[in-house]
């Protein structure tokens, strides 16, 4: 099982804070309350405003392949965090930590990554 | 470390004149800017936004927010986010400043707002616009900046709404060694806020930085 959901302190104390952070209300489309982790095959990354995409497939709990969605800040907030489309390629494994879209489709907010490389950076 | 040296040099100018200026053995430069805010600055973090110490809304206002659809947020589909909303979130901006104008380049959107130093009232007629119409002066090294015809929309980006009556005095000044340059912000909405609401945000200088510019197009939004 690569999904895990738990709830974290952390995530509810950091939402207050980063309310303003996201250009639209993080709180009303994901849940702040909870955090889920997902690894998987970078499918692609649409470096983009308002916010940029990672794309990854990850194998779920059926062995069902899942195409997830991994909100993140838009393109000049992750240069400066060295998360770009020149360190996360297709074909490659990251994981994501983040916060669940509301409507339970597999979005998240990103939270933190661990990269190809095996570093973790923590993006929000 | 020239532009440190260059904006301490502009400091110590400024102290050493101020007293001849005002004793009238000089002339006022009253124009000639006071501190140098030339730069890159990035939001230190943490970063509240308006999500931390919320002011008071008017019942218009907590209508609005209780009716408030996120879907419904313009920037979702790429239409950029006005003023004072610009200056509250995280993201980074660049000051250039001559004599008569500090520039505010927003990498929200490719944001501009233009500061008109000494620049007096707006003619008779202005429309209200996306960022207001902004005039600043000196006071010693503090740049006080006062706006005002700011259209309604979204003062936040969780359905706090701005109808229109919105002016906001902020107070611009930098850290003794130039990295850190603070604002003291007053957002005056009588529609929205119960009482002026006042906030402090600080920036870092990021001294190689440069501000980024991204494609956004409706079609790729999510919601």
């Amino acid at each position: 099982m690569r999904i895990s959901t738990e709830l974290s302190l952390a995530a509810l104390l950091s939402t207050v804070a980063l309310t303003s952070a996201a250009h639209h209300s993080m709180p009303a489309l994901f849940d702040t309350g909870s955090t889920v982790t997902v690894s998987g095959e970078v499918t692609g990354f649409q470096f983009i405003s308002p916010h940029a995409y990672i794309l990854m497939d990850v194998v779920d709990g059926a062995g069902e392949r899942v195409n997830w969605q991994i909100e993140t800040y838009p393109p000049g907030m992750l240069i400066r965090k060295g998360l770009t489309p020149a360190n996360v390629q297709p074909g490659q494994t990251i994981s994501a930590t983040g916060h669940p879209a509301r409507d339970g489709r597999p979005l998240m907010r990103l939270l933190t990554v661990t990269m190809p490389n095996g570093d973790e950076k923590q993006i929000q | 470390m020239q532009k440190i040296s260059s904006r301490i040099n502009r400091s110590v100018i400024g102290s050493t004149l101020g007293p001849l200026i005002c004793a009238g053995f000089l002339s006022a430069p009253s124009a000639a800017p006071a501190a140098d805010f030339t730069g890159v600055w990035l939001a230190t973090t943490p970063r509240s936004g308006i999500g931390a110490n919320q002011p008071e809304l008017t019942p218009r206002a907590r209508a609005d927010l209780g009716a408030f659809d996120p879907l419904s947020d313009p920037v979702i589909r790429c239409v950029p986010p006005g003023f004072p909303r610009t200056g509250l979130v995280i993201y980074p901006f660049e000051i250039v400043q001559t004599e008569d104008l500090v520039v505010f380049l927003y990498e929200v959107f490719g944001m501009v707002r233009r500061i008109r130093i000494e620049g007096g009232p707006p003619p008779d007629y202005l429309p209200p616009a996306r960022t207001g119409y902004s005039v600043g002066h000196w006071e010693q090294d503090q740049l006080v900046v006062d706006t005002t015809h700011v259209e309604s929309g979204l003062l936040s980006g969780g359905g706090i709404a701005q109808y229109g009556d919105v002016s906001v005095l902020e107070r611009y000044s930098l850290s003794d060694d130039g990295q850190i340059l603070e604002a003291e912000v007053t957002i005056t909405a009588p529609e929205t806020f119960v009482a002026p609401w006042t906030r402090h945000f600080t920036w870092e200088l990021d001294p190689d930085g440069m501000i980024f510019d991204a494609p956004c197009d409706p079609a790729d939004s999510r919601f």
